[in-house]
C-alpha cells in the first residue's frame, strides 16, 4: 500500500508538470513578479499621507519649515521623539520621516540647504509617491524663500538590523502567500474536483486502494509544490536580491507549514461543496481574487474602507503575511503570535470539517 | 450452477424518479449475464449497486462471499470495474495508470500490459491519456477492468465508441474469460452484443425485468422461428396473414415482415402468390428470428 501511496504522490507531482498553466500560475508567475516588482522598485509607493517630522533644531526657521509642511497638499504630519517615529516608519504605519537636526537653521544660511527624509524600502511603490508629494512641498517652500538658496530634497533608506530593507524582502514572504493560495485553489480545488467530474474519483472508489490514502496523495503532492516554491522564491531573495530572513528557520519553517495546512483545508473544503469544475473556477476565483488583492499581497492598504478591513482580516492570508514578514523581516518569535496562530488553526479546522460532511467521491449519482 | 449475485425486491428512487422497481434477479457463478434496455431503463443504476456503488432505498443485493458489498475493499479486490461514463486523469500515460493500478491491487504490471498487447495498444504505453481516441481510452479501462484477473466483471456499455473490428475482440475476449469460470455482467443497447455474447439476458424496462433467459429461450418463447421479408413497390399492400404457418404481419412502406412457425410451407405459398403480382414485387428473404426481433416486439411498439 506504501508503494501504491508514494506512486500516486508521484503521478499527482508529474501531473502538475504536465498542466502548462499550472506551472505557469504556481510557478513562473511568482517568479516574474518578483523580478519585474523588484526591478520597478527593488532599490527605493494615494490620498492623505502620513509623514513624521522630528524637528530637533526647534528654531524660528525649523518651526516655519514645519508649520509649511503641515500646510502642504496631502501630507499630514506626525511629531515626537525620533525614536518612536522611526520605529513607526520600519513598522510602516508612516510614510516618511523628515528630520530637521540640530543646526537645520544654520545650514540654510548657507548654500547647502537640505532637507533629509528616511524612507522605508519595503513599501515599495508607496516610497515614489512619497517622493513626489515632498518634492511638491519644497517646490512651494521654495517659491516663497526666494532670497534663500533653494532647498533640496535628499532621501535616505532605513536600516533595519544592519541592513537595508528592501521592497524584494517584504515582497517575498506576499508571493509566498500568493503560492500556497494558487496551490489550494488551481492544484486542489479545481483538480479533485476535475476528477470527480469526470468519474475517476468513483473508478478509485471501487478500486481496493484505500480512499484516504488516495486522497492524502493528492495533498501530499500540493503540500510538496506548495514547499518547493517557496524554497524557490526564498532563495532567489537569497540569491538574486541578497536578502536572508532574520527570524528562526524553524519559526518560519512552521508558520509555512500552518499556512500550508490551513490553505490546502480552503482547497479541499472548496471542492466539497463544488458539484463541477465551474463551479469551483468561480467559487476559487472568488476567494483567490479579493484575498490577493486585498491582503497587503505586494505592499501596505492603508486606506482601506473600515468594512473591508474587517472582512479581509477575517481571511486568513493577510494574518499569515504578518507573521511571515515578522519572521522574515524583524526576526521576531513565533510565541508572539498565538492570535494569528490561532487563526490559521480555525481556517483549518472549519474547512476540513466542511469538507468531511460534504465531500463525495461519486458526485450526484453517488450513495 | 450456484447463485454468486442474489438481488431481492430491489427499489432505487432519484426522488420521484423510480430508476429501479422492485427488481429481483440472480446471477449464477461463471455466466455471462447481459441487461439490455433503452437510455434510462435502470442499467447502469442496477450495475452500479451490483459493485457496490449506490445504495439500494429497498431491498438486499448479496454477493456470495461478502458480507456487504458497499465501500469493502476486501470486495473492490475481487471485481473488476468499467464504468459507463468512466475516464482516467488526462496528464497521466497508459503505462503510469497501468503501474498505479496494478500498485493498488498488488499486483505485476505485467499482467496488464499483456492485456494491452492482447488489444493492440502496446505502443501507446507512453501516450497521454488526453491523447487516446475514444475508442482507445475504453480499451485502457478494459484493461483494468480485467488485469487483476476478477471473480466478477462489471462492464457499463463496454463496447460503446468501438469499432466493429475492436467491438469482435472484446466478444472474444469476454468469452474467453468466462471459460476461465468467472462471471461477467454487462449492459448494453446492442442487442446483437447481447445475442452474440450472453448466456443469458435480462430486457429492462422502466427498472423492472421484462424478460430474462437465454437469447435462444427469449426467441422461442415470444416470437416464431423465422421472418420473412417481401420488398416491393412503396405504398403496395400485401394480405399474407392468410397464408399457412404465419403467426404475424409487419407493414413497412416498401417492406412486408411475415412470421412464421413453418417456413417451407409458407414460402412454397407465397411464391404462387407474388408470381401473379411480379412487376410490384423487388426482393424475397428468409431469416432465422432474432433477439433484436424480441426486443423490438417488446419495447418498439410502446413510442
Ligand atoms: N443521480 C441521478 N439523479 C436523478 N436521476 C437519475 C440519476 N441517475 C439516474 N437517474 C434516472 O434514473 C433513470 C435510470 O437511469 P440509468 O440507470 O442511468 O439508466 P440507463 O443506464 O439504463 O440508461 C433515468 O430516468 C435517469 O434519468
Ligand atoms: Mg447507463
Amino acid at each position: 500500500m506504501l508503494k501504491a501511496f508514494l506512486y500516486s504522490v508521484v503521478l499527482e507531482l508529474k501531473m502538475y508538470l504536465r498542466i502548462p498553466m499550472v506551472l505557469f500560475w504556481i510557478v513562473f508567475f511568482p517568479l516574474l513578479q518578483l523580478f519585474l516588482f523588484g526591478a520597478l522598485f527593488g532599490g527605493n509607493a494615494l490620498f492623505e499621507m502620513k509623514i513624521a517630522v522630528v524637528d530637533e533644531d526647534n528654531t524660528a526657521a525649523s518651526q516655519e519649515l514645519l508649520a509649511d509642511l503641515r500646510k502642504a497638499p496631502v501630507i499630514k504630519v506626525y511629531t515626537g521623539k525620533r525614536t518612536e517615529l522611526q520605529e513607526k516608519l520600519r513598522r510602516q504605519e508612516v510614510y516618511g520621516l523628515v528630520v530637521l537636526a540640530q543646526g537645520f537653521a544654520a545650514t540654510l544660511a548657507q548654500s547647502k540647504a537640505e532637507l533629509t527624509v528616511w524612507y522605508n524600502p519595503a513599501q515599495g511603490p508607496r516610497n515614489d509617491i512619497l517622493f513626489a508629494v515632498l518634492q511638491e512641498a519644497v517646490r512651494l517652500v521654495n517659491q516663497k524663500l526666494s532670497a534663500r538658496p533653494p532647498l533640496v530634497l535628499v532621501t535616505q533608506p532605513i536600516i533595519a538590523n544592519g541592513k537595508t530593507m528592501s521592497y524584494v524582502a517584504h515582497l517575498v514572504p506576499g508571493l509566498i502567500g500568493f503560492c500556497l493560495l494558487s496551490v489550494a485553489i488551481f492544484s486542489i480545488a479545481i483538480p479533485i474536483t476535475a476528477a470527480r467530474e469526470k468519474n475517476y474519483l468513483k473508478r478509485i472508489w471501487v478500486s481496493p486502494i484505500p480512499k484516504s490514502l488516495y486522497l492524502m496523495s493528492f495533498l501530499v503532492a500540493g503540500w510538496l509544490i506548495a514547499l518547493m516554491q517557496s524554497a524557490l522564491l526564498l532563495a532567489t531573495g537569497f540569491f538574486v536580491y541578497d536578502i536572508c530572513p532574520l527570524g528562526s528557520w524553524w519559526a518560519l519553517l512552521l508558520w509555512l507549514n500552518l499556512g500550508i495546512m490551513a490553505f490546502m483545508a480552503i482547497g479541499v473544503c472548496v471542492a466539497s461543496l463544488s458539484a463541477t469544475t465551474v463551479t469551483a473556477n468561480i467559487l476559487g476565483s472568488m476567494i483567490f481574487f479579493p484575498m490577493i488583492f486585498l491582503s497587503e499581497v505586494y505592499f501596505p492598504i492603508a486606506n482601506l474602507p473600515y468594512i473591508l478591513q474587517n472582512i479581509v482580516h477575517c481571511f486568513p492570508l493577510i494574518h499569515f503575511l504578518q507573521v511571515f514578514r515578522s519572521i522574515t523581516l524583524e526576526g521576531s518569535p513565533l510565541t508572539q503570535y498565538t492570535t494569528q496562530m490561532l487563526i490559521l488553526l480555525v481556517w483549518t479546522v472549519v474547512p476540513a470539517l466542511i469538507a468531511i460532511r460534504f465531500f463525495t467521491w461519486t458526485g450526484k449519482n453517488g450513495g | 450452477m450456484p447463485n454468486i449475485i442474489e438481488i431481492k425486491n430491489v427499489t432505487k428512487k432519484y426522488g420521484e424518479v423510480v430508476a429501479i422497481d422492485n427488481l429481483s434477479l440472480t446471477v449464477e457463478a461463471g455466466e455471462i449475464l447481459g441487461i439490455l434496455g433503452q437510455n434510462g431503463a435502470g442499467k447502469t443504476t442496477l450495475i452500479e449497486m451490483m459493485e457496490g456503488l449506490r445504495r439500494p432505498d429497498i431491498g438486499t443485493i448479496t454477493v456470495a462471499g461478502f458480507p456487504h458489498i458497499l465501500n469493502n475493499r476486501d470486495y473492490y479486490k475481487k471485481i473488476g470495474v468499467q464504468l459507463q461514463n468512466g475516464s482516467l486523469q488526462d496528464e497521466l500515460k497508459v503505462g503510469e495508470v497501468l503501474q498505479l493500478f496494478a500498485l493498488f491491487h498488488n499486483v505485476p504490471v505485467n499482467r496488464a500490459l499483456a492485456l494491452l498487447e492482447r488489444f493492440h495498444l502496446s505502443d501507446k504505453q507512453n501516450t497521454m491519456y488526453q491523447n487516446l481516441s475514444a475508442g482507445q481510452a475504453r480499451i485502457v479501462q478494459l484493461v483494468l477492468t480485467f488485469f487483476h484477473e476478477p471473480n466478477i466483471a462489471f462492464l457499463d456499455e463496454p463496447s460503446a465508441g468501438l469499432d466493429p473490428l475492436a467491438r469482435r475482440e472484446l466478444w472474444d475476449f469476454v468469452r474467453q474469460h468466462k471459460a476461465q469460470g468467472q462471471t461477467v455482467i454487462l449492459t448494453t443497447h446492442y442487442v446483437e452484443e447481447a445475442e452474440e455474447m450472453c448466456d443469458r439476458v435480462a430486457i429492462l424496462d422502466k427498472g423492472q425485468v421484462v424478460r430474462l433467459g437465454s437469447p435462444r429461450q427469449l426467441i422461442a418463447e415470444s416470437v416464431t422461428p423465422h421472418k420473412i421479408a417481401v420488398y416491393h413497390q412503396s405504398g403496395v399492400r400485401f394480405d399474407l396473414n392468410t397464408l399457412p404457418g404465419i403467426s404475424r404481419q409487419e407493414e413497412k412502406d416498401a417492406a412486408t415482415f411475415l412470421y412464421t412457425d413453418n417456413y417451407l410451407a409458407t414460402l412454397k405459398h407465397l411464391t404462387t402468390l407474388l408470381e401473379k403480382r411480379s412487376e410490384e414485387v423487388s426482393g424475397l428473404t428468409v431469416q432465422k428470428t432474432r433477439l433484436e426481433d424480441v426486443y423490438i416486439k417488446l419495447l418498439g411498439k410502446q413510442d
